[in-house]
């Protein structure tokens, strides 16, 4: 039986069509069920409290360990340790740390203290 | 010196431009020398940041139990920055120190780690008042006179910790700090400290837990106290009636300070003062106190107002040589360690090295010098624009000044002005609200009642602060607390009385005119001058409408009065709501009164009968021939003016007092409104028994519109009163 061109060309745009769909449903599957991953392991570690055991690794982001002679004179990094959990430039935006840091002077600011880039403590007045 | 109360990260970790200090100082492009001048750029002059490293965000200086403070900051003295968090957490030991040019070596403690390698931390995620203070304690003694320890604080004593009400993440409810894993602290609002003001006031206020029990705190009364204190006065005002241990209240700058233990030495150039104004040798103190539990001391702090509100505040002092530019608004400050090296110089051969120092005396005989005098001004300006000079500054343009508080001088006598707000004493000199050491509820201001305040014995009006360290004998110049706060003599006085005298006094005034009363209607009886047999209709009925109207708002005025003006216990709420019925009683009363001012004030002219009325006194002490009256006789007319007078004084006062913000206007418009108050309650008892006791059927004349009918030769009566008579 010969088939029209139409019918043909019809037949190949269905399959695309129903082909990207079907692609479509399973990425927002993925999507959804790694959602749920993460949701699941925020749920874990607010669970858990506190820190459980972890290594401690240095600058490099290399495991200090002295037992085994590893890395056993290299200080330790709080950021590479605690960033493996911790969101820690997000903490580190806290004013604790910046303490003015990039922060704008008002313009009476600037001209009562010449000597001042920031309203922090540091260059202020006593 | 900042990085031992830093906690990494920020400015310790990154500098101005964004670049990791040690990564970009080892990076040999960019042309860092360690220990150089590097283009005097203030992130890499004279630094080591490729052997020192930097400070990252040391989570466990916070989080970790037992944390080794002491260690972490003798690390950083030694500038092994990449190795304090090490120390600090206690996980080993250091020996050597990059600023001897050492290259530190560093020991682990193997004990603390498991079989797998790891480290098992007995870390908080709720940080324990220990590690707060680790920062905060040393330099709080100094500005706040705070102690943070149960003897001095009530909620400590209690076992609240820091955190429990500077909430932080999503402990928080204030939106601008809620958040997991959120550190914007909850904070107050200083006016000494700028550093995200965005965030002021995000912490737990008094009443969160006040007013609502949490964690079992008591619930707010505060009986007897009129709410209005509630809006203009700070909590802290009346639960911080004392500081318990010193605060600096003078930083004098200009001059050497040689007592033992202060370091690193450039501290020499800051002398302290305590509340007292003795020299206090705060750095050589806090050495021997690093627990806390510093000496007792105390002092009331001095009350200012910041921002519309009342807070006890410690204002610093100061006292120091500046450098002003031409066209330039600020005072620039020359470099300490210059002011220290030219002191030093100085007292090592002080014949030669800067000898118009030798001028400066210790003219209070304190211990301390102080520059106080024309000659001390102009020697510590020549010294310095010398020193500057010979260091190769240029003054082209520019004059030293000697700056003493808020005014700076550039000879020693003539002396400008530094624009300043009303609670600082210059903007040279922080100013720091007290928050903490809350005294018990039973030591607050008021507890013993009003007259800790209101009275001009009271020190909350009247001790002595200071305005200047230094006259001209080196003696404090000082102002009265109530000079500060604004307040006028003649508003305290009235104040004074008004608590003293007529508070105590008020019920004794109503009872004795009670008396009065009943001793004259026992002594001389009602009158009889009026027939009783047949009525006749004086008042028309808008007439009585408008005086019941008076008589209810009036009853009102005066029972919600007197409530809140006695000394009754109740509470601040019920004691607002009381205000709120008289206040909108008082509008009402203002509405009545002007409606019988429109009926009546044609009538209460005076006329050719009132004049034998008044000779006779009315006829209320024994006469017994016919008074010829009018409408009105002479006593109603004169009782109408008197009070037509006084509540004129309550209109005005009561809307003073409802609406105005002025303290001053509101003292004298309080006492004036009490005065005025009473001598209406005893006018209107005297209208009172006059019409109901004293002259028989004159209340069922108001009431009921209706008199008794009047004989032939009272014709002219007659005629004065009006139709249907």
């Amino acid at each position: 039986m010969k088939h029209s061109r139409s019918a043909v060309v019809f037949g190949h745009i269905f399959l695309l069509v129903s082909l990207l769909a079907q692609t479509a449903t399973v990425i927002e599957e993925a999507s959804a069920l790694d959602q749920i991953d993460k949701a699941y392991e925020e749920a874990k570690k607010a669970a858990m409290g506190i820190c459980p055991p972890i290594n401690l690794l240095d600058e490099k982001g290399n495991i200090i360990d002295p037992t085994k002679n590893l890395n056993e004179e290299v200080p330790y990094s709080p950021r590479m340790t605690c960033e493996k959990c911790h969101d820690y430039d997000k903490i580190t935006g806290g004013y604790h740390f910046q303490q003015g840091k990039g922060e704008k002077m008002t313009e009476e600011f600037r001209a009562t203290y010449p000597w001042c880039t920031s309203p922090g403590q540091y260059g202020g007045r006593w | 010196m900042c990085a031992v109360c830093h906690p990494g990260g920020g400015c310790a970790e990154f500098d101005r431009s964004g670049n990791r200090y040690d990564q970009f100082a080892a990076d040999s492009k960019n042309g860092i020398s360690p220990g150089g001048i590097n283009s005097l750029d203030g992130d890499y002059f004279k630094a080591k940041w490729a052997e020192s490293g930097v400070l990252e965000a040391d989570c466990l200086i916070c989080h970790l139990k037992d944390y080794n403070n002491e260690g972490r900051k003798q690390q950083i003295k030694a500038l092994n920055f990449r190795r304090a968090a090490t120390v600090g957490a206690g996980f080993g030991k250091v020996e050597g120190s990059v600023s001897k040019g050492e290259h530190p070596k560093l020991t682990y403690d193997a004990s603390i780690f498991q079989e797998d390698g790891k480290v098992l931390l007995p870390v908080v995620k709720e940080v324990s008042n220990e590690n707060c203070l680790f920062c905060h304690r040393e330099t709080d003694w100094k500005k706040r006179g705070s102690s943070y320890s149960a003897r001095t604080d009530v909620h400590i004593r209690a076992g609240l910790r820091c955190v429990d009400c500077h909430v932080t993440g999503r402990r928080a409810e204030d939106s601008r700090i809620a958040g997991r894993e959120e550190h914007q602290i909850g904070k107050g609002d200083d006016p000494g400290t700028l550093v995200r003001d965005d965030l002021d006031n995000t912490m737990r206020r008094c009443e969160d837990c006040h007013s609502k029990g949490i964690l079992n705190a008591p619930i707010i009364k505060h009986r007897g106290l009129p709410p209005v204190h509630l809006e203009k006065i700070a909590c802290q005002t009346c639960h911080l009636p004392w500081r318990q241990v010193k605060a600096a209240l003078v930083q004098d700058a200009s001059v050497y300070n040689t007592s033992p233990r202060i370091a690193p030495p450039p501290k020499r150039i800051w002398s302290f003062y305590d509340p007292e104004m003795k020299p206090w040798n705060y750095y050589g103190d806090v050495l021997g106190y690093p627990e806390g539990l510093q000496p007792l001391f105390q002092f009331r702090p001095v009350l200012g107002w910041y921002k519309e509100r009342l807070y006890p505040l410690n204002r610093v002092y100061t006292l120091w040589v500046g450098i002003r530019a031409e066209g330039q608004k600020g005072i620039n400050y020359p470099h300490m360690k210059d002011i220290f090296t030219m002191w030093n110089r100085h007292l090592s051969d002080p014949d030669d090295v800067f000898p118009l120092l030798k001028q400066i005396k210790d003219d209070n005989l304190d211990g301390f010098l102080e520059i106080n005098r024309t000659e001390e001004v102009t020697a510590i300006l020549a010294s310095v624009a010398s020193m500057l000079t010979a260091k190769g500054a240029s003054l082209e343009g520019k004059e030293v000044v000697f700056v003493d508080g808020d005014r700076y001088t550039a000879d020693g006598t003539n002396w400008k002005s530094i624009a300043k707000k009303r609670y600082e004493y210059s903007p040279y000199g922080s100013v720091f609200k007290l928050s903490h050491d809350i005294t018990p509820a039973r030591n607050a201001l008021g507890a013993k009642g009003c007259s800790d305040c209101h009275s001009l014995e009271s020190e909350f009006f009247f001790r002595d602060i200071m305005v200047r360290p230094f006259d001209g004998q080196g003696k404090p110049v000082v102002q009265k607390s109530a000079s500060f706060m604004g307040y006028s003599p003649t508003a305290l006085s009235l104040m004074d009385f008004e608590n003293k005298v007529l508070r105590r006094s008020v019920f004794w005034f109503i009872f004795a005119v009670f008396v009065l009363l009943l001793f004259h209607y026992v002594t001389f009886g009602p009158k009889r001058l009026v027939p009783q047999d047949s009525m006749a209709a004086q008042y028309r009925t808008g007439e009585r409408i408008i005086h019941y109207l008076s008589l209810i708002v009036f009853a009102m005025l005066a029972a919600t009065g007197l409530i809140t003006y006695s000394a009754l216990p109740l509470s601040s709420s019920t004691i607002g709501q009381l205000h709120t019925i008289h206040h909108y009683s008082g509008y009402l009363f203002i509405v009545s009164f002007l409606l019988i001012i429109s009926v009546w004030s044609r009538d209460m002219a005076f006329g050719r009968l009132d004049w034998k009325w008044f000779k006779d006194l009315g006829g209320y002490f024994g006469y017994r021939d016919d008074l010829r009256l009018g409408r009105f006789n002479a006593g109603q007319k004169l009782l109408f003016w008197m009070l037509l007078v006084v509540f004129i004084m309550l209109a005005v006062t009561g809307l003073i007092l409802i609406w105005a913000k002025g303290t001053n206007l509101r003292f004298i418009a309080h006492g004036t409104h009490s005065i005025a108050a009473l001598l209406a309650i005893i006018f209107v008892m005297g209208h009172m028994y006059l019409g109901a006791l004293a002259n028989p059927g004159a209340s069922r004349n108001i009431f009921e519109g209706r008199i008794g009918a009047l004989r032939e030769k009272d014709e002219p009566v007659r005629k004065a009163r009006g139709p249907k008579h």
